[in-house]
């Protein structure tokens, strides 16, 4: 069944998105990621625009976020403090990134842009899962698996706590007390590559909230899940405004299908191994990672392209 | 099938009558060329496959007919990728073109070259290669000739592998000495906006009569209103985005518990 996506301007087998929007689900369901990192890839496979890619992927990850959110809210898992500090200073990594992602649409280039960030950013995680995973079914292998990682705030937590920044405050439910500049640091941080590269960013702000802020365990997945709804709210409609890349028909089909392969996902996640799905994730990263990368190197059959600009 | 073969057979008795009338009409006799189109409105929504419009009319006189049929002007930047750094392929050079045709197709009696005059084919931007495609210029590139050429090469041929410019001349089919006929192709890939259809009357190189038909094309359908929202309310559009996924979302965990 076609259907015609309005600002793509394509026409799209339903499925086809439903099941996108689906696997997306299951890795969030699996792994408790936001799958945005692989939808948007995935959909300039399939032919949609890459801005139009990013920008959509944006408005979908509001819908899973939102409904994560509720669901640790409910938990008393979200320290709104500190999610207020992180989403002040994602509106400004939202608006540095939106304005970024603009200029070089007008320079024709975010598409090169988009897929160059990608492919390093994917090629970076999926080589880093890759070994670890391997390392563990190996040690898993050579021993009776001894569990690692004991205490969190590396060397580099502490290195940075010892920087004395200014303007300290008190974050009673992480129990912290640390300057206001660091969330919001990492808010703009994350902010930027919500809008660059349509994911929610949450596998960067929550080792960030653990390792550099010392937060606990327990609430950094509600927090990081309350400024990623607000971030990817602004961001969306940031780049409805500045670039009309939304496609607000493509983001529901993939809600849609993420909402029913979110279920899927953790029925699956529970019964299989952790470091098997970690290499599993860590194979189709590193695949979607080459696809992506031997089209900035190949010829293009076509070296001119024209594009009608509106005043 | 049959709706369309009512819907043949009711055009060629109104095309009957209107020719009949253009035929009888003094007026019409008076004018060394008229026509008229068929329709000359267009809906489309995401299933418009292109459209021949039929143009009919009537010559008092004598001479060659050139039929040109021209979209909505527009300004097109031509992108040339190019290879950075010795592998990567990215867009390098480009060149603005203004208020260009978006969609050009023509029709004749004769072969252009039987017109033998040159000046006019140029002027009235007669055959593809005659379009006016003029290059902004620049403040901070300066471009070469050639570059801009071979721009607006790569700018027509493009036009003509999506279907919007048609290099192929059109036939012109009488009905005996006056009466005439032709069809106007509408490509599936064309914009919304006034389009207008051209009957040039030349005798002997020059231009005797024309006359000027507009036809109006529109987006219809839900995608076509999501498509004008977005761009010429993005805010509320934007707006309207984040509602519908916050919903989504809240309505998810309101289903499943959890997500």
């Amino acid at each position: 069944m076609q259907i015609y996506l309005p600002i793509a301007e394509l026409p799209v087998n339903i499925f086809l998105i439903l099941g996108l929007g689906g696997m997306g689900g299951i890795l969030a369901g699996m792994f408790g990621i936001g799958g945005g990192f692989l939808i948007t890839p995935l959909l300039i496979f399939i032919g949609v625009p890459p801005s139009v890619a990013v920008a959509t992927s944006t408005n979908q990850i509001i819908a899973s976020s939102f409904s994560g959110f509720l669901a640790h809210l409910y938990r008393n898992n979200v320290d709104i403090k500190m999610g207020i500090f992180l989403m002040v200073g994602g509106v400004f990594g939202a608006d540095i990134g939106v304005r970024i992602f603009t200029f070089l649409e007008s320079l024709g280039q975010i598409d090169i842009a988009i897929s160059i960030i990608y492919v390093v950013f994917l090629g970076f995680i999926g080589t880093l899962m890759a070994v670890e995973s391997s390392r563990t079914i190996i040690k898993q292998k050579k021993s009776s698996g001894k569990s690692k990682n004991s205490g969190h705030t590396g060397k580099f937590g502490s290195w940075i706590k010892s920087i004395n920044l200014p303007m300290k405050a008190e974050f009673h439910k992480s129990e912290l007390e640390i300057s206001i500049f660091l969330p919001i640091i990492i808010g703009v941080l994350a902010g930027i590559m919500v809008s660059l590269m349509g994911i929610g960013g949450g596998f960067v702000m929550i080792p960030a909230m653990i390792y550099v802020l010392g937060m606990p365990t327990s609430v950094v997945v509600g927090t990081s899940l309350f400024q990623i709804v607000f971030i990817t709210s602004i961001v969306t409609v940031l780049h409805s405004v500045n670039t009309q890349s939304v496609d607000i028909v493509l983001a529901f089909l993939l809600i849609i299908g993420g909402v029913i392969g979110a279920q899927f996902g953790t029925v699956i996640g529970l019964k299989l191994p952790a470091e098997k799905l970690r290499g599993l994730l860590a194979i189709i990263v590193l695949a979607v990672c080459i696809k992506l990368g031997l089209g900035l190197f190949i010829e293009p059959d076509e070296l001119y392209t024209i594009k009608s600009v509106m005043y | 099938m049959v709706a369309n073969l009512i819907k043949d057979t009711l055009r060629y008795i109104v095309l009957g009558i209107f020719m009949c009338s253009i035929f009888f009409a003094n007026d019409a006799k008076s004018k060394p060329i008229v026509a008229d189109l068929a329709i000359r409105s267009v809906d489309i929504n995401h299933d418009f496959n292109g459209i021949n419009i039929l143009m009919f009319g009537a010559r008092n006189d004598t001479g060659k007919i050139v039929v040109l049929l021209r979209g909505p002007d527009r300004n097109y930047i031509v992108r040339k990728k190019e290879k950075i750094g010795g592998l990567l392929w990215m867009n390098k050079k480009s060149v603005e073109f203004e208020d260009v045709s978006s969609l050009y197709a023509i029709a004749s009696t004769n072969a252009l070259s039987e017109i033998q005059n040159d000046n006019l084919l140029k002027r009235l931007e007669m055959s593809i290669d005659n379009i006016e495609i003029n290059a902004i210029p620049e403040h901070h590139s300066i471009k070469s000739k050639k570059t801009i050429s071979e721009f607006r090469e790569a700018f027509k041929r493009l036009k003509i592998d999506s279907g919007l410019y048609d290099s192929e001349i059109q036939p012109i089919s009488f009905w005996g000495e006056t009466l005439f006929r032709t069809s106007l192709k509408f490509h599936k890939n064309l914009e919304d906006g006034l389009y207008t259809a051209e009957v040039y009357l030349i005798q002997d190189g020059v231009l005797s009569a024309m006359q000027s038909t507009p036809i109006k094309v529109s987006k219809i359908g839900f995608e076509a209103i999501i498509f004008d929202l977005a761009h010429k309310n993005s805010l509320l559009y934007g707006f309207l985005c984040v509602f519908m996924a916050i919903s989504a979302g809240w309505s998810a965990s309101k289903i499943f518990g959890r997500v």
